[in-house]
């Protein structure tokens, strides 16, 4: 079922968003995963501006080989200082270079600007670690669009790009035409195209519905959590509510119904209670954003590993 | 020395003096490098290696500079130079907070200057300082807020508020006969409170004030030598 969630639902708003934050962070609660926000790409220490047309410059040359000799020993720094003040003349191999460098540094937003630049022989793998550059600043449709009109001899990398787009998106007609193009057969792709084929396979058994959360949470605490693949916070909820309706219940027996501890413990019961039926409905969206995410990671991967393989 | 290598050290030298942009020393550790791809022979690249992490260390780059001090050819290198080498690989793992190392290596002799001796004197007092037990200091946790007190964290009068609170409602509880309140609720309060709040977080706490005192006390000691 497709609903729409706001992406802020898991804010705290309200008592029972409140005790959904307690018993969600507490002791137990605690005992499951927790959901954490991916790392935001590294801010751009490498301008366009940067570079001085004006001043006399030299081919790069030979010294190509010598960066990616220093990507490959991972001294990025080093590659990136010789880019920037080595003095070298524009070119496309500059700007390939800059690009890949800035990519393995993680700088994707001035990679893909540089390898965006890059035109004629070193045009195909500027364009497919621009895509890669892309993904990581979630850019899928402008991938999409590069690779529109793409006839070059790596045809089948294209498809798996597009087809780990087309999961990412959930566009499963999109999925299923360009997963066609799969042959299995090239040593440097079959691994990626397996993996994303078996990722498509478990994305579609990971569908929740937060109704039916919100549902079983109302029939008995805790278990809509437990569905959406929270079981610490699921067990906190059941725990949490269950003692105070135990504690409600026993102030009840002792002390009447208009007793100040029956009503201050009743009070928190229905508080926790409702707290947990709401909960249970946002971890789905938790929980979907957690897919999300854990999807895009294994496509970037997956699209990313075939790249050394064809053009380092 | 042989001809060949004077003409080489000459040539690197002179290469990156005459550079137009070889001032930076990001740049001079590039070209350093640069030397090594280019194949020079042993003695040769130990020079690069050692010019290399100079540059590294004035950008306080310590990983890299490390890194590059231990692509030394050890067998190549003069005796003459290993202690100046042994006080760079020890100043480069004091920064990078790895002091049994660093003592490792200055035990291997340094050389006679005030700069290594200084170094030396952060090294012995980085390995002989004693900072708080985490044992000890969940034993503490277990009646706040000692646990607290011993390793100077924050938080110590809430934790303690709340917790001797859970002990009172468990207590009051039990005392009026109400023991689902009493085991339940004191129970589950005291998890978060006492146990959580208290004695787990203790260990925890005790590597966070170790952490922050040995680098106050380090820094202080640098300022007074």
């Amino acid at each position: 079922m497709m609903l729409c969630i706001p992406s802020h639902a898991q804010k705290v708003r309200g008592i029972f968003s409140l005790s959904d934050y307690l018993t969600r962070n507490s002791y137990i609660g605690h005992a499951g995963r927790q959901y954490l926000k991916p790392v935001p790409p590294k801010p751009s220490s490498f301008e366009p501006q940067a570079f001085d047309p004006s001043a006399p410059a030299r081919n790069i040359g030979a010294d190509g080989d010598f960066v990616l000799d220093l990507l490959d020993r991972g001294l990025r720094e080093d590659a990136l200082t010789l880019l920037r003040e080595g003095n070298y003349a524009p070119g496309d191999s500059l700007s390939y270079l800059r690009g890949i460098a800035l990519y393995d540094d993680r700088q994707f937003q001035a990679a893909e600007h540089w390898l965006s630049m890059v035109k004629g022989p070193l045009s195909d793998p500027a364009l497919f670690y621009g895509n890669v550059a892309r993904v990581h600043l979630d850019m899928p449709f402008d991938v999409l669009k590069a690779l529109a009109h793409y006839y070059g001899p790596y045809s089948e990398l294209a498809s798996l790009q597009r087809a780990g787009l087309a999961l990412m998106l959930g566009n499963v007609s999109m999925f299923q035409e360009e997963s066609a193009h799969f042959t299995y057969s090239d040593y440097r792709l079959s691994e990626s195209e397996k993996a994303v084929k078996n990722l498509s396979e478990s994305l579609k058994k990971s569908q929740k519905s937060p109704w039916l959360a919100a549902g079983l949470s109302a029939i008995i605490p805790g278990t809509g959590k437990i569905y959406a693949g929270q079981t610490g916070p699921g067990v906190a909820s059941l725990l949490a509510v269950g003692t105070l309706a135990a504690i409600t219940a026993e102030q009840w027996k002792h002390h009447g119904a208009k007793d100040w501890r029956t009503m201050v413990a009743g009070s928190l019961c229905g508080i926790f209670y409702i707290g947990n039926i709401y909960g249970s409905w946002v971890s789905v969206s938790i929980q979907r954003q957690k897919i999300q995410d854990e999807t895009k990671a294994l496509v970037l991967y997956n699209i990313s590993i075939p790249l050394g393989s064809f053009f380092r | 020395m042989k001809p060949r290598r004077w003409y080489f050290i000459i040539s690197v030298f002179l290469s990156v003096a005459f550079s137009a942009r070889a001032q930076s020393p990001a740049l001079k550790a590039v070209l350093y490098e640069r030397i090594l791809f280019d194949g020079a022979g042993p003695s040769e690249a130990n020079d690069a290696l050692i010019s290399r992490a100079l540059c590294l260390t004035e950008l306080a780059r310590w990983a890299d500079a490390s890194d590059a001090l231990d692509r030394l050819r050890i067998y190549a290198l003069e005796p003459s130079r290993m202690q100046e080498v042994n006080y760079l690989k020890a100043l480069c793992k004091y920064r990078l907070g790895d002091y049994a190392s660093a003592a490792a290596v200055m035990a291997e002799g340094f050389p006679d200057t005030t700069e290594a001796q200084k170094l030396g004197v952060l090294i012995n007092a980085a390995v002989s300082w004693k900072g708080r037990d985490e044992f000890v200091s969940t034993l503490l946790g277990l009646a706040p807020p000692f646990g607290h007190i011993y390793t100077k964290a924050s938080g110590a009068v809430p934790t303690t508020l709340a917790t001797y609170g859970s002990v009172a409602l468990w207590l009051a509880s039990a005392i009026s006969g109400d023991w689902v309140t009493a085991i339940l609720g004191g129970g589950l309060l005291l998890s978060e409170t006492w146990w959580r709040g208290s004695v787990q977080a203790m260990p925890q706490k005790a590597r966070e004030y170790n952490t922050r005192e040995l680098a106050n006390y380090l820094e202080k000691l640098e300022a007074g030598l």
